[in-house]
């Protein structure tokens, strides 16, 4: 099987969905720990992807079960859906690619994926229609996060989050911007944080949500921190309150959700690498690996200012600066 | 402020001030270019118009009352938002350089600053290093403001001899007072979470970020929640062994760390009264340590003293009402006070210091601008004058400003028979005073002097000792006032003071 330009061949059915979250925003689904190797030794190792989620898609009433192959069904003959792609009732008959592009601030202006890994221009009738529409909701979402979390404590303060020998980048020159992203959370703890949040050697995070007890953000003003959060590829913080430096630079910034939780103590019930949905229009938080959901305070006004990119851009965007058009 | 409006809703108009002529267009990247360039902002329509004469006023708070002026509001209550006219605008060298980028960004590369006598630029965090990008950042801030032609820019370039820089001040929030840029009433903004240390100036001073920063500088405003107060009445004869910053950890011990979060604390009482203008510092600069806002103390002939000959802008200080509304009154007898420390890792992990006198001490660091003012090295001086002895540990003595740094070696201490602090120092074997700046407060890059690089423990008269703050992620810092920094110094333990002074 091969992955070219102009996208893929499909082949077979899935037997697990493996998620790709590249380094320059662009996703992709696998099929087949075959294909995923093959996958991984021409693009991962390369340094274009920078991690990944394998999620076992419960292939339901075959005999594929029974073969080994691939991801892990447990049998019970029961189709179920991703927690991925909520949206999918079941899975796509033939095998799919799928992509997604979140928007990102100080993402290069559009450039064309470097591996051609999006619906192909001559979709071959092998694709379903449903990939269209698992290609919808994470990509027009704004206000829906999934993925592996990151849990912290109480008090996490912004040295921890940007120690201070990393405020000489400077966050509004892009190549300094992404370094801070390698940077973020560095400064926990070893002893108490044992799995780091970005790994050695990466710019950028496989955990979009992060989970914290209360105060986060405390300490320092440094924009820095919400700044390194952001260009880390952190969507979404649910804290239980947060201290309001934090809280206003990453509204103004644009750069993260300060989302908070109604109740105490959620940190303590969620384990880094639990698998999470931050629903923002139903102010819930959905953790897949305990089977537990949580209620969210209404993110209020300060949502539209974080989906628009920040308080520059959406005073643009409401009028509030009038911007002049170029002729 | 010349280009604020008076109508109801505030418009301020680009054509004021010089911004980048609409002539001139960015270079198009793709077909629905659209110039960024801020031509005009809007707020939000008030949805009430300004009463006149006659009207009822109820009670404000101090900060209520700078932030109603400063909105051209009559009137204002916690928990509004509200578009502030801005009077000061302080950045450094860390966060100078983003702010700027946004600036140019949002504003055009062409743009000009909203009042270039109203920006105050203080290189102070990472000065004296070999590192290349912060030195870079010091050469960005030149830049601008020669571009900008900005009245206060406190310029370093000779890295090497920090006494050749005539322009060179020092710690941010340390100059801004003694170059008179903190005056009662007023609004002072700063890229740094102890912008509050103003406070004691009887104004509304706070931190915010590079991006709000930004809009600042071209908008001369800012949108602020009013905050509600919490009240610190403090009374009682201050000890001849406590500081301020024993006040402000005993304060910070009570309410914890995020107890003042979103609320103003202002500070009164016959104790307050008898603080001088450096001790009133200490106290409002720990206020963000509470997660507080903003730190107040009313204006009064101490103030006033102060600022004689410091500042020739007219100033017009305002006091909260008789029957004004507080969140939360606190009432503290100092007198029944005994000197504090926090302990590793939070500063309002508060301790008696006699109770941690088996902890034994790598270094003591008297610094930072909580504790590197002139008044905090003479204080730690008396310590190191009634005791006799040498210290024990490496001592760090790094001076806030050139000012301060001056006054080490010029000053005479009380009681010395005429020395000075720097003399008094040597004799005690510390360490010679190092170039001013933020130096090892807040770690820094590798080279900075009494950086930890090391897991030690040390006794610290800064404001901070979260995991990290000093550099190495395993040491443990105890925040103290410069009394007990030097008590613990003399013995290589934590230390009560009440040791050595009678």
């Amino acid at each position: 099987m091969s992955f070219s330009q102009g996208g893929p061949e499909a082949i077979g059915g899935p037997d697990s969905l493996i998620f790709l979250q590249p380094v320059n925003g662009l996703g992709c689904v696998v099929d087949e720990l075959a294909h995923f190797q093959e996958f991984e030794t021409k693009f991962i190792k390369r340094g274009k992807y920078s991690r990944y989620t394998i999620l076992p898609w419960h292939s339901g009433d075959d005999d594929d079960d029974d073969d080994g192959r691939g991801g892990g069904g447990d049998g019970d003959g029961e189709r179920r859906c991703s927690p991925l792609f909520p949206s999918l009732s079941s899975p796509p008959a033939e095998k799919v690619f799928f992509c997604w592009l979140p928007l990102r601030r100080h993402r290069q202006a559009a450039t064309a994926p470097p591996i051609g890994l999006h619906q192909p221009p001559n979709p071959s009738p092998r694709f379903s229609p449903v990939v269209a529409a698992a290609a919808t909701p994470a990509r027009s979402s704004t206000s829906t996060f999934h993925g592996p979390c990151y849990v912290v404590g109480d008090n996490i303060d912004t040295d921890q989050i940007i120690p201070a020998q990393y405020l000489t980048l400077v966050p509004s020159k892009p190549d300094e911007y992404r370094k801070l992203g390698s940077f973020a959370l560095i400064g926990l703890p070893h002893d108490a944080y044992q799995i780091p949040f970005v790994e050695p050697g990466h710019e950028t995070t496989r955990f979009p949500i992060i989970i914290g007890g209360s105060n986060f953000g405390c300490g320092s003003s440094r924009e820095h921190a919400p700044v390194a959060l952001g260009a880390a590829g952190v969507r979404a913080v649910v804290a239980e309150s947060y201290a309001r430096i934090f809280f206003r630079n990453s509204v103004s910034t644009g750069e993260v959700y300060p989302v908070e939780s109604e109740a105490v103590g959620m940190w303590k019930e969620c384990s880094t690498g639990d698998i999470v949905t931050v629903d923002l229009a139903e102010n819930a938080l959905i953790n897949h690996s305990t089977g537990k959901q949580y209620t969210l305070k209404p993110i209020g006004d300060a949502g539209p200012v974080v989906e628009a990119g920040g308080i520059f851009a959406y005073a643009r965007q409401t009028g509030m600066i009038s911007s002049a058009r170029s002729d | 402020m010349a280009s604020s409006s008076v109508a109801s809703s505030p418009v301020f108009l680009s054509g004021t001030h010089p911004i980048a002529s609409p002539l001139i267009s960015p270079a198009p990247r793709c077909r629905k270019e659209v110039s960024r360039k801020i031509l005009a902002v809007m707020a939000p329509a008030q949805s009430r118009s300004p009463s006149t004469t006659g009207s009822v006023k109820h009670a404000m708070t101090l900060t209520e009352k700078i932030l109603a002026r400063a909105s051209e509001r009559p009137q204002l209550s916690p928990g509004e938002n509200v578009w502030v006219n801005v009077d000061v605008l302080m950045t450094h060298d860390i966060c100078g350089p983003g702010t700027i980028g946004i600036f140019k960004k949002e504003f055009g590369e062409n743009a000009k600053v909203w009042d270039r006598e109203k920006i105050v630029i203080i290189p102070d965090h990472y000065i004296f290093t070999s590192d290349e990008r912060a030195n870079r950042n010091v050469d960005i801030l030149r830049d601008f403001c020669m571009e900008q032609n900005i009245e206060y820019f406190y310029d370093i370039k000779d890295l090497s001899n920090f006494r050749v820089n005539p322009d060179y001040k020092g710690v941010c929030h340390i100059a801004l007072a003694q170059e008179g840029h903190c005056r009662p009433g007023e609004v002072l903004l700063g890229t740094d979470s102890h912008t509050c240390n103003a406070g004691a100036f009887g104004q509304f001073a706070t931190g915010i970020g590079n991006t709000d920063a930004g809009f600042v500088m071209g908008t001369g405003k800012v949108l602020l929640k009013i905050p509600p107060t919490l009240r610190f009445i403090l009374d009682g004869e201050m000890p001849n062994f406590l500081l301020a910053k024993d006040l402000i950890l005993q304060i910070i011990g009570e309410i914890t760390v995020s107890g003042g979060t979103y609320r103003s604390m202002e500070f009164v009482g016959s104790t307050i009264e008898s603080l001088t203008m450096e001790e009133r510092m200490t106290l409002c600069n720990m206020v963000v340590e509470a997660g507080a806002k903003n730190g107040v103390v009313p204006a009064d002939l101490t103030t006033f003293n102060y600022l004689e000959g410091k500042t020739s802008v007219n100033y017009e200080p305002v006091y909260s009402d008789g029957h004004a509304k507080f969140l939360q009154e606190y009432r503290i007898d100092v007198s029944k006070l005994e000197p504090l420390v926090a302990k590793p890792h939070s500063p309002d992990n508060r301790a008696l210091a006699r109770e941690c006198k088996d902890v034994k001490i790598d270094r003591v660091y008297i610094g930072s601008c909580t504790g590197g003012k002139t008044e905090d090295f003479m204080a730690a001086a008396k310590v190191f004058l009634s005791s006799g002895t040498k210290v024990k540990v490496p001592t760090f003595l790094v001076p806030a400003t050139q000012k301060v740094w001056m006054d080490l070696y010029a000053l005479p201490v009380p009681g010395s028979g005429g020395k000075t602090c720097s003399q008094i120092f040597e004799e005690a074997g510390c360490d010679v005073p190092a170039s001013p700046s933020c130096g090892a407060c807040l770690g820094g890059p590798q080279d900075t002097y009494g950086r930890m690089n090391e897991a030690k423990v040390c006794v610290s008269t800064t404001n901070r000792n979260f995991p990290g703050r000093m550099g190495h992620k395993e040491g443990q810092i105890y925040l103290a006032s410069p009394y007990t920094a030097a008590a613990s110094a003399l013995t290589g333990l934590v230390t009560d003071p009440r040791d050595f002074l009678r």
